[in-house]
């Protein structure tokens, strides 16, 4: 048992030695394009991002944190990240930013989380230009939390964090992009070499004419000239 | 200088190879009569006529009197390994009435070549005709060894008319160009005209791959005495 699997790695081994200018062209080829595509293609996009603490209203007569209210508001974070995200909140930013675009491609450039277990909630807008997604995430989140302090007149929306220029852009991420090249590089020529192999039905070592042709090899000469 | 590898490079692995396939077909030939061989192959291009002209050599080499016919009378190749003139050889010694006086190509003492000559319209008929049948029995008789170069089985049927008149069939398989089932067309249709299979050349092995692995033991011991003769 043992010696057979050893015998197939071997062999697998060697296929792979036999054709790996193969793999080293595909691989290179699918690097070399994924480069091309995400250093000089693809637009950078710049992520600017702004967190806000949703707590009570001090009322000036309990300073003392309370549980329940801590828990209310871990809970209540979910409906106000519902509020970021609402139309109101989206066209009102949209008319102070005097942009032409719609709500809904508005929608796909901003995401809001709200922070598991804590009652911060952070604010994140993308665009191809960093001072825009910096305007943009600022804009929201004052418009988020007047109409939240509408809304809940009893909570109150802080900001911890304004959004700054972002210096790096988040997309494309050309190292992953081109590790993934590179996997995806040697996964394919893999797949083309054993596809090769199979279907390739030359006659090739002494143990294949002795089982194909059932003849006895009574001379190999190497390769020459 | 001619393209044989035996009288370039006497020493080399390749030439030891063909000395290995000499000695297992003087065994083969020990109690049997094996005087006519016939080398042939199912495709074009694997080795036919490098293989016969350098296992004719080889057999020469330890004072065998040896003839090689080159019988491709379609695409003869074996003018070429020796580097003599195709102007006359079987197709004008088969067409003629004097053949027993017809001058071999001397190419060793013991070492005689009949090229292909004028290429014929009809290959087969030639090939099958009672002169050839004459001619074949004739050199048997002057020669220890009639090496008979082919064209490929499968494609015409001079090898299989031909083998009708051999003693026995050696049958090139170039490793890794071969067609599997070409090669099994191949040995059945010599078998169909009752050929007798010496045995298979399993000719262009690459000695760098796996598939080579058991000859790397004598490349290397060619290398050495190679080293050696250098010091």
């Amino acid at each position: 048992m043992d010696e057979e699997m050893s015998i197939d790695l071997r062999e697998l081994l060697e296929i792979i030695k036999k054709r790996k200018s193969i793999i080293i062209l595909i691989t290179s080829l699918l690097i070399i394009i994924t480069g091309i595509v995400s250093f000089f293609i693809l637009p950078p996009t710049y992520e600017a991002s702004v967190s806000v603490l949703i707590g009570k209203v001090p009322d000036g007569t309990n300073y003392q944190v309370q549980y329940n209210d801590v828990m209310m508001y871990q809970k209540l974070l979910k409906t106000y990240s519902e509020i970021a995200k609402s139309r109101l909140v989206a066209e009102k930013t949209i008319r102070e930013l005097n942009k032409d675009i719609d709500y809904e491609d508005f929608q796909k450039t901003i995401t809001v989380t709200p922070q598991v277990d804590t009652q911060i909630m952070m604010l994140k807008a993308r665009s191809k230009d960093p001072r825009d997604a910096m305007e943009t995430v600022n804009l929201l989140s004052q418009n988020f939390i007047e109409e939240a302090m509408r809304l809940y007149p009893t909570g109150n929306v802080q900001i911890i964090d304004n959004a700054t220029i972002p210096d790096k852009p988040i997309k494309p991420k050309k190292k992953l992009n081109i590790a993934i090249a590179f996997v995806l590089g040697i996964m394919i020529s893999l797949g083309i070499i054993f596809l090769l192999e199979y279907m390739d039905n030359t006659l090739k070592t002494e143990e294949d004419i002795e089982k194909y042709l059932n003849i006895p090899v009574i001379g190999t000469i190497p390769k020459h000239e | 200088m001619s393209d044989i590898i035996l009288q370039k490079d006497p020493k080399s692995p390749v030439s030891e190879a063909y000395r290995t396939l000499r000695t297992n077909i003087q065994f083969a030939s020990f109690d049997k009569d094996i005087k006519t061989i016939i080398i042939t192959s199912s495709g074009p291009g694997e080795g036919k006529s490098t293989t016969a002209s350098n296992f004719a050599y080889s057999l020469a080499e330890i004072g065998k009197k040896v003839l090689l016919v080159d019988c491709d009378l379609r695409r003869p190749m074996i003018h070429k390994k020796f580097k003599i003139s195709n102007q006359e050889g079987l197709s004008n010694l088969l067409l003629g009435d004097e053949y027993i006086y017809f001058n071999f190509t001397k190419i060793l003492d013991n070492l005689y070549v009949i090229p292909s000559g004028t290429i014929p319209p009809n290959p087969a008929e030639m090939l099958s005709s009672s002169k050839m049948k004459i001619f074949l029995e004739r050199v048997r008789e002057q020669f220890d060894y009639v090496i008979l170069d082919t064209p490929p089985v499968i494609t015409v049927t001079d090898a299989q008319i031909l083998s009708t008149m051999a003693d026995g069939v050696i049958l090139v398989v170039s490793s890794g160009e071969a067609d599997r089932d070409a090669a099994i067309k191949a040995k059945e249709l010599l078998l169909n005209v009752n050929a007798k299979i010496l045995g298979v050349v399993l000719n262009k092995i690459d000695i760098k791959s796996r598939s080579g692995y058991g000859y790397r033991y004598y490349y290397y011991y060619g290398k050495g005495e190679e080293r050696k003769k250098k010091k």
